[in-house]
């Protein structure tokens, strides 16, 4: 199985979970490769992952991937 | 409470990593195969993405009741929420159309994928079963779906619902996740006493 590890800025070796776009705005979601419950939210602007606004877009953006991606039976 | 209070933990330590213009990397990835293990780090992925999902479903709840919405709800399935569960059940599919090279489909965004595949290319896969079709419902498009139920001998997903359950998903989708908790069990079981 391949999978696809990116360093942060403050050395984190992490996983990428999953990509998708909210907005015409691309966002990864990671989760630190050596902590099952350290998970980080970021954007994807020119070839960079940079934080997000504030909490108001967190929460938006955070709502909008689990109410979209994960189908309810 | 305990959960909670972990949940809610968790919910601030993601929004602390995520907000913050001083956050900035180069998006350079590295990508490695991983051999050993495989079932245990799709099963990692998988509750490492489920319990981030437990967090956001039940946080606004979570605040006002105490937790006992997340208790309850965790405790359902042998312990495993139902977000939990369609997760591992999309890993588990996935892994199997990986083993045998069904990985032509296409996605829009976050629609659900669309297989290039007919019921003939599906019939292929000695393990298909019906316990996988949790896992085509949430993954799949409708024509993907359809085609992969035509390999199990049904016309399509309504008629496996109408010949198993009367027509009726919940009655399918609460026997579904039953019998997928159970699996689940079964195999974090296997894994961890090949572990020791």
């Amino acid at each position: 199985m391949d999978v696809t590890f990116i360093k942060l800025e403050d050395g984190r070796d992490c996983i990428l979970l999953d990509e998708f776009n909210y907005n015409n705005i691309k966002y990864a979601i990671l989760v630190n490769s050596l902590d099952k419950d350290d998970f980080i939210l970021r954007k994807i602007i020119n070839d960079n992952l940079v934080g997000l606004e504030n909490e108001e877009e967190f929460q938006k953006v955070f709502m909008y991937y689990f109410n979209t991606r994960i189908k309810d039976i | 409470m305990q959960k909670a209070e972990n949940m809610k933990r968790m919910y601030k330590n993601t929004l602390n990593n995520s907000i913050g213009r001083d956050k900035k990397v180069h998006d350079s990835r590295i990508h490695r195969r991983v051999a050993l293990g495989v079932s245990f780090l799709t099963l990692l992925l998988t509750f490492s993405a489920s319990s981030l999902i437990g967090c956001s479903k039940n946080f606004k709840n979570d605040l006002n009741n105490g937790g006992e919405t997340i208790a309850e709800e965790s405790e359902k399935y042998y312990g495993y929420s139902i977000t939990e569960i369609s997760l591992y059940e999309q890993s588990r599919l996935k892994k199997l159309l990986e083993e045998y090279n069904l990985t032509d489909y296409t996605q829009n965004g976050i629609e659900r994928r669309n297989y290039n595949y007919t019921a003939d290319d599906y019939k292929k896969i000695k393990e298909l079963d019906e316990t996988y079709l949790g896992g085509a419902y949430a993954l799949f498009n409708k024509k993907s779906l359809d085609e992969l139920c035509k390999a199990l001998g049904y016309a399509d997903f309504n008629d496996f619902l109408e010949k198993k359950y009367g027509g009726a998903i919940k009655d399918w989708a609460e026997y579904d996740l039953d019998q997928m908790s159970e699996i689940m069990k079964n195999e974090l079981e296997t894994l961890n006493k090949g572990s020791r």
